[in-house]
């Protein structure tokens, strides 16, 4: 049995704080201005995490606005306030997986290339509007070294690393996101990590090589 | 024997300290803990993933895009909605059948019914009055088209040519059809002539 304070604890790991449960319980009843507060508190995150898996700005754009616009739709079904934050990274999770769903059919039937992405989305749509060529130059090498050192994980060894330390959320957290259990995830995370130390890439991109 | 103090933890075990050190062995967990070497081993560790986190971070877009809620969108959602698959296919599909409801009726102004080819009613209005004069103009065509070709072949050469030829070789000679039937000036040919002096049946 948990104790109250181990149960207040666990709320705070997973939304971050309690304003963001009081949000998330008004939001649950419906107050627009709850639901306004905790996108400003999240929307930074969502994106960042979308954008790290498409690694293009206006369809990460596209999936955060439409991760919100679900939460929103679907809040009163949240049962345990306290994993707002996981249910969200769930949906966008879904979001990404219907993304690529979409995209792997449309090259299937020839109308999207996956070189074509590569040449001109990747290219022109990581960079900030107003961006020095020299910044857009390094955001291009790092993003090519980033894939470089997780080819050889597998899918879900990625998404546990990206989630844990990219996302930077907890082994409770993922395993929510996931719907896996934590020692599951905890295998998963000890197996990518273990390639990733083999692989030279990481050190160049953590001394910022 | 040395102390177990010395026997540092390998890379494996640092990372599984990293992913949970409630994985590790308890006499690992206790080495961890009182050894420095290991301590500072899984830090630095550590730190090159935070370390990846914080640049992947640094390298992301900023989102220009700030989430709307449905209402703050207001007519603007409406809009793209016109045009999905399904209003525009059910749209589609309501004009094909307005169009043939429109093409069933009967023409303005056309109080008889329409007749067939024999004189009988067509059963539906739809039927085109066109339809009833169809075959005549067709004759017609046919009739006026082979005038024209007997024309034109009776009058192959101009006028003029025509009367330079001489009669005998205005008519083709050698092996035409014609040179081949017998010849009206001559006795002519008949089953009976073949059958003279035989029974005539």
């Amino acid at each position: 049995m948990m104790t109250n304070k181990a149960l207040e604890t666990s709320a705070s790991l997973m939304t971050g704080s309690s304003s963001v449960s009081d949000w998330v319980r008004e939001a649950k009843q419906g107050s627009r201005w709850a639901f306004n507060q905790l996108i400003d508190h999240f929307h930074k995150d969502i994106f960042r995490m979308v954008f790290y898996r498409i690694r293009n700005r206006p369809d990460a754009e596209d999936i955060t606005q439409d991760v919100f616009l679900q939460a929103f739709r679907n809040i009163a079904q949240l049962k345990t306030v306290e994993y707002f934050k996981a249910w969200l990274y769930r949906i966008a999770v879904n979001r990404i997986r219907d993304f690529y769903r979409k995209k792997r059919f449309l090259s299937l039937i020839g109308l999207f290339s996956e070189s074509e992405r590569f040449e001109d989305d990747e290219l022109n749509d990581i960079a900030d509007k107003g961006s020095r060529p020299l910044e857009e130059l390094l955001r291009k090498e790092f993003w090519r070294k980033f894939e470089k050192a997780l080819e050889n994980l597998s899918r879900m060894e990625k998404e546990v690393f990206i989630l844990r330390f990219l996302d930077q959320l907890g082994i409770r957290e993922i395993s929510e996101i996931l719907k896996k259990n934590e020692s599951t995830v905890k295998t998963h995370l000890y197996r990518g990590l273990v390639k990733m130390r083999k692989n030279d890439e990481l050190k160049n991109i953590s001394m910022g090589g | 024997m040395e102390p177990l103090k010395e026997q540092h933890l390998d890379e494996k075990r640092i990372l599984l300290a990293i992913v949970d050190q409630g994985l590790m062995e308890e006499s690992e967990r206790i080495h961890l803990s009182s050894c420095p070497h290991c301590r500072e081993w899984k830090k630095e560790t550590e730190l090159t993933f935070s370390r990846l986190g914080e640049a992947a971070k640094q390298h992301a877009p900023s989102p220009e895009k700030f989430p709307e809620l449905p209402q703050a969108m207001g007519m603007r959602a409406l809009k793209p909605y016109f045009f999905r698959p399904v209003p525009a296919t059910l749209l589609t599909i309501f004009l094909l059948i307005a169009t043939w409801w429109a093409a069933d009726l009967r023409i303005p102004g056309q109080k008889q019914m329409p007749t067939g080819l024999h004189g009988q009613a067509f059963p539906k209005a739809r039927t085109w009055p066109k339809a009833q004069t169809w075959p005549k103009a067709q004759t017609w065509e046919d009739e006026q088209f082979m005038e024209e070709v007997e024309i034109f072949s009776d009058s192959d050469l101009p006028q003029e040519y025509m009367a330079m030829i001489p009669d005998s070789e205005s008519e083709p000679v050698g092996e035409s059809p014609d040179d081949m039937t017998p010849s009206q000036d001559g006795p002519p040919l008949s089953l009976e002539r073949k059958m003279e002096g035989g029974i005539t049946c």
